[in-house]
């Protein structure tokens, strides 16, 4: 699998002329960072991470689609790509709210240590959900900056050119929002432990 | 830079900043979170969790989760091996539908990706589909149509680069114009023979046969004018128009003072 090792830009200059590898290697490298941010802009609908993993997917082939496009622009091609991304999660967004309403299951559970289970999965994915309802607590633009730094790896420059900020602001911002979570989760935690 | 502090309260310190910029790019490389700080472990697991099964197959429903099944403790060793996975699959996948849409004509599902992997080929099956209505409309008698799907065919081919492609896409344009060109002109030539000079239909075959037809029917007018000074009166009948209008003009004008009848009577 030397492909995942090719630099980028070249993988998109082939991609763009329509190599079939190329287009293969650069959509397996971008859907695992696309995947997640759309299960951490949409959620679970129905339970399910069904919806946001079908947004991925149309993402994947909107940005092959607009690929020819993207060579003139001179961005990074992360920007070119979650530029795409964050339009159709708000599309998509909208439409799920339409058709139904927010799953009461985000809510944190009451007790969250109280049954910790044998197995440190539940203790992981408990952790996960109580951050992603501390997120929600976060000024918009802060939720997308941690969300494109941490949940699909983003450099604070990269992210910078994506909201439209210098990196310097960028790491302002998500030092403000780092700060905010611990305040947040600090509170969290002193509630169960008191 | 020393403008707003963090919610926390305590002073912007820019050692904070790095350290926390350090944090987050470490966190979103998939990396475990440093001992002791509950909010970086959060984020961890909110990440792990966000790419639980990211590598199953797109195409497929997920596999209905083995979840304890799962290892959890090759933190850093996973994502490589999701990553390696993702590569395979959608290589498989890419490929296939890539060598299947290869082929596949505008009727086919997998159309909208030929045009997308394959547009050089796309632009192929379409004149190709092109020709093909060509070929049923001349054979359902109905040249002109023909005629235009013909033009449009010969229009797409500039744009298709392999030579031996636009050789054979070339040859079966041409073949079908000769068809076409065989079937429309048969009843033109007949009708100019026989007498009706004026009416020579010179329209009829400039319209569409051309290069054929006419060239051999237009020769034949020059010996002829001796014998038929009929041919000349064209001419002369154009200036002849003029020569009517004043006539014609005398009509219409005392259509404008039609009241006047009236009066008289």
């Amino acid at each position: 699998m030397t492909l995942t090792i090719e630099p980028e830009a070249e993988l998109v200059r082939r991609a763009a002329r329509r190599d079939g590898a190329a287009v293969a290697a650069l959509l397996a490298g971008l859907r695992p960072g696309l995947v997640r941010y759309c299960r951490a802009r949409l959620g679970r609908i129905g339970g399910a991470y069904t919806t946001a993993d079908d947004v991925a997917q149309e993402i994947c082939l909107a940005v092959l689609r607009a690929l020819p496009g993207y060579q003139d622009q001179g961005r990074p091609f992360s920007a070119f790509v979650y530029a795409i991304a964050a339009h159709k999660v708000a599309d998509a967004h909208r439409a799920a709210m339409r058709a139904a309403t927010v799953t009461a299951d985000d809510a944190p559970p009451e007790h969250p240590d109280a049954d910790p289970g044998p197995e440190q999965r539940a203790v992981a994915t408990d952790l996960a959900r109580r951050l992603s309802v501390l997120l929600d607590r976060l000024p918009e633009m802060q939720r997308e900056i941690v969300l494109l730094r941490v949940a699909v790896g983003l450099s604070a420059d990269e992210v910078g050119t994506i909201v439209g900020m210098t990196a310097a602001a960028v790491r302002m911002a998500q030092s403000r929002a780092l700060a905010r979570l611990r305040t947040l989760a600090g509170d969290t935690f002193g509630e169960v432990a008191a | 830079m020393s403008g707003r502090t963090p919610e926390s309260g305590g002073e912007v310190d820019l050692a904070a900043i790095a350290r926390d910029d350090e944090l987050l790019d470490a966190l979103g490389r998939g990396d475990p979170a440093p001992e002791g700080d509950d909010l970086a472990a959060m984020l961890a697991a909110w990440r792990d969790d966000l790419g639980e099964a990211v590598d199953d197959d797109p195409v497929r429903p997920a596999t209905p989760a083995l979840p304890a099944v799962r290892p959890r403790r090759v933190r850093l060793g996973r994502p490589l091996v999701r990553v390696a996975a993702a590569v395979v699959v959608l290589a498989g996948v890419a490929t296939g539908l890539g060598i299947g849409s290869r082929d596949a004509g505008p009727s086919s599902p997998l159309w909208a990706l030929t045009q997308v992997l394959h547009p050089e080929q796309a632009e192929v099956r379409l004149i190709e589909d092109t020709i093909r209505q060509a070929r049923s409309a001349l054979a359902a008698g109905r040249p002109d149509e023909a005629r235009d799907l013909l033009d449009e065919a010969l229009r797409r081919l500039t744009s298709v680069e392999d030579p031996s492609t636009v050789r054979r896409l070339a040859a079966e344009i041409d073949a079908l114009r000769r068809d076409l060109v065989a079937t429309v002109p048969t009843p033109a030539p007949a009708a100019p023979n026989p007498s009706a000079t004026p009416t020579t239909t010179p329209p009829s075959p400039g319209g569409g046969t051309g290069p054929q037809a006419p060239a051999s029917s237009t020769p034949p007018p020059s010996p002829r004018p001796s014998s038929s000074p009929l041919v000349v009166v064209p001419v002369p009948e154009l200036p002849d128009l003029p020569g009517l209008s004043p006539s014609s003009a005398a009509p219409s004008l005392p259509g404008l003072p039609l009241p006047t009848p009236d009066i008289l009577d």
